[in-house]
């Protein structure tokens, strides 16, 4: 009995082994250049925030208007960054759970590079005037084809290794993948073909514009996040997901409530008055699904509170867990009817969205970098000061830009609101919160400074050769990554 | 390797019905789009022959009222008046002596 449970381990450590050795090179390859994007996009958003409170600011430089520099810093956000950490999570991690191998490297890997150009050719775009002006669809018509062709042909085998999966139970976290894998093209083909090729109506191609920007968050990018987050908290703390029902539940709330999100912008244009009530009541209702995975995943690793301190993957994970129940409550406050009138045109939605986008899915998809990457390259984390440092000023920083961008933004609604005081007297207001979201963006760049210079480090294959995980203490004692050794033990398995 | 659900067979299928799925609403959206806006009324297909003729009336009553010469002769006395030697207006100007106090209103007999 025993040795029939040995080579099951064996063959489980050699098919795991297997699985991580096709796809090194296309998850690596996205890590990477994702990563390289989101410095590229971190240096853009410090120009685009201090061009709010500092209009003179590299004045010289066209190319670096105050619209051109904020509309490139989110596309190469969105798109360099999150979609890249986003495809290097689904192929890998719907690879593992369907204990499949990847049979298609060179396809996903030649996609990821012509996204990657696409991506730098629709920068360019942005930045010589020549963007669509939509915003989250700034890039022109054409590189959208593009780059929704790259997604078919990078995503496309994850959907086929899921349908011939071995027959058994299907985990949460594929739940949230498939979700992730269909939704997109739905919202991102809807998007394309009514705002850049079907003739209609300009105020409602604006409409689908604010709601392709409100669902391809909440039904890609967060989804993806929440795949790695229920991958993750079971696999590290070694327990079961603490309740399945309530993952049900939280996973269709999200479903049903997702796709009303994004109109809730265009309160007061003139479109059917249901649309932006319904979007800031999916907005209000978004907490929902945020407590209940806030409350499962927490739950799940209640009494582990030394594991998620001392993992690098579960602390960034249970970061952004907690960090989605926050946007659930944040959410709620700014989309209710009086509130609204202070934030439609002011900073705080944008502190919203980095708090969606930066706080919840980017945290998740560091915590899932710091725990695939070391399996991929048989390598283990240089140094655990870096991630600390990554840790704390990643979270130091998008915790200033949220507060700083909500109360400017808040203060400057007000401003907007009152008739009495000269427009002036708002800016004035929300310049003070304009400079601390400047210096946070600063934190953020040094954060991803020590990550870059981490990953890139792996990818050169310099990561440490040993059995230990790289944990965030100085003496490394029992791993909380399962049993020691099974980087090193892959090697001579598969050898 | 569970042969029954794994093979190229069962992949091909896969891979079709996903590229099927994925672009599903996309495709339904080019063949109904045609059929329920086949007859799309813009506004300059309703409105724009109208606004069209009501442009050329306006077009046509402002160049029969404009009346050339006198226009010409208006601007041409304006000239002239501008391009006069500065004269002492009833403003002061700085260091000149200044204005006489006005006299003081008469006061009534009664």
């Amino acid at each position: 009995m025993a040795e029939t449970t040995s080579t099951a381990d064996s063959n489980g450590v050699a098919l795991r082994s297997s699985i991580d050795r096709s796809l090194r090179h296309p998850v690596m390859f996205f890590f990477t250049s994702g990563a390289a994007w989101l410095a590229v996009a971190i240096v853009l958003g410090l120009v685009a925030s201090a061009k709010k409170h500092a209009p003179e600011f590299m004045n010289w430089c066209s190319w670096l208007d105050a619209g051109i520099v904020d509309a490139a810093h989110m596309s190469a956000l969105v798109y360099g960054w999150g979609a890249q950490a986003a495809f290097g999570m689904i192929i890998w991690l719907m690879a593992r759970l369907s204990r499949k191998e990847c049979t298609n490297v060179g396809t996903i890997l030649w996609a990821g590079h012509i996204w990657n150009l696409a991506v730098l050719g629709g920068l360019i775009c942005i930045m010589s005037g020549n963007g669509s002006g939509v915003p989250w669809m700034e890039f022109p018509g054409g590189i959208w084809i593009i780059l929704l062709l790259c997604y078919f042909a990078i995503t496309i085998w994850s959907l086929v290794q899921f349908q011939v999966r071995d027959a058994g139970h299907v985990y949460v976290s594929q739940w949230y993948l498939l979700g992730a894998l269909l939704w997109f093209p739905w919202v991102c083909i809807t998007a394309l073909l009514f705002v850049f090729v079907f003739d209609g109506n300009a105020v409602m191609a604006t409409g689908i514009a604010a709601w392709f920007k409100g669902t391809t968050f909440l039904l890609f990018f967060l989804p993806t996040a929440l795949a790695s987050a229920y991958y993750l908290a079971p696999k590290v703390t070694g327990r079961p997901v603490y309740s399945y029902n309530l993952a049900l539940f939280g996973f269709w709330a999200l479903a049903f409530l997702g796709p009303w999100s994004g109109m809730q912008k265009l309160v007061g244009a003139p479109i059917p008055q249901f649309l932006p009530y319904a979007g800031a009541a999916a907005m209000v209702l978004i907490l929902i699904p945020a407590m209940s995975v806030g409350v499962n995943i927490l739950k799940t690793v209640a009494g582990y509170g030394e594991v998620v301190a001392e993992s690098p993957s579960l602390r960034f994970t249970a970061s952004g867990v907690v960090l989605f129940v926050v946007y659930g409550f944040l959410s709620l406050t700014l989309h209710l009817v009086p509130s609204m009138k202070m934030t439609q045109f002011s900073y705080s939605g944008y502190g919203l969205d980095i708090l969606g986008f930066y706080g919840v899915f980017s945290l998740c998809a560091f915590g899932a970098i710091y725990f695939i990457v070391p399996r991929i390259t048989r390598r283990e984390w240089l140094s655990h000061r870096f991630i600390k440092w990554h840790f704390f000023l990643s979270l130091y920083g998008v915790a200033s830009i949220v507060i700083c961008a909500v109360i400017g933004g808040m203060t400057q609604g007000q401003g907007i609101e009152d008739i009495s005081q000269p427009f002036g007297t708002m800016a004035e207001r929300a310049s003070q919160y304009g400079w601390g979201v400047t210096l946070a963006w600063g934190f953020l760049l040094v954060a991803n400074l020590f990550f870059c210079l981490h990953l890139l480090l792996m990818w050169a294959r310099l990561g440490r050769r040993s059995s230990h995980p790289t944990l965030l203490k100085a003496h490394h004692a029992e791993s909380p990554h399962g049993p020691e050794g099974e980087v090193d033990n892959i090697g001579s398995v598969s050898a | 390797m569970d042969h029954t659900r794994d093979n190229p067979l069962k992949r091909f299928t896969a891979f079709w019905i996903a590229l099927l799925l994925v672009t599903a609403f996309g495709i339904a959206c080019i063949i109904l789009r045609p059929m329920t806006h086949g007859q799309v009324d813009t506004v300059s297909d309703v409105a724009g022959k109208e606004r069209l003729a009501i442009r050329a009336d306006i077009d046509k009553a402002q160049a029969d009222t404009l009346n050339e010469d006198a226009l010409e002769k208006a601007l041409e006395a304006k000239t002239a008046d501008l391009i006069k030697e500065p004269s002492a207006g009833k403003m002061p100007v700085p260091g000149a002596a200044p204005a006489p106090a006005a006299k003081p209103a008469e006061t009534p007999a009664e």
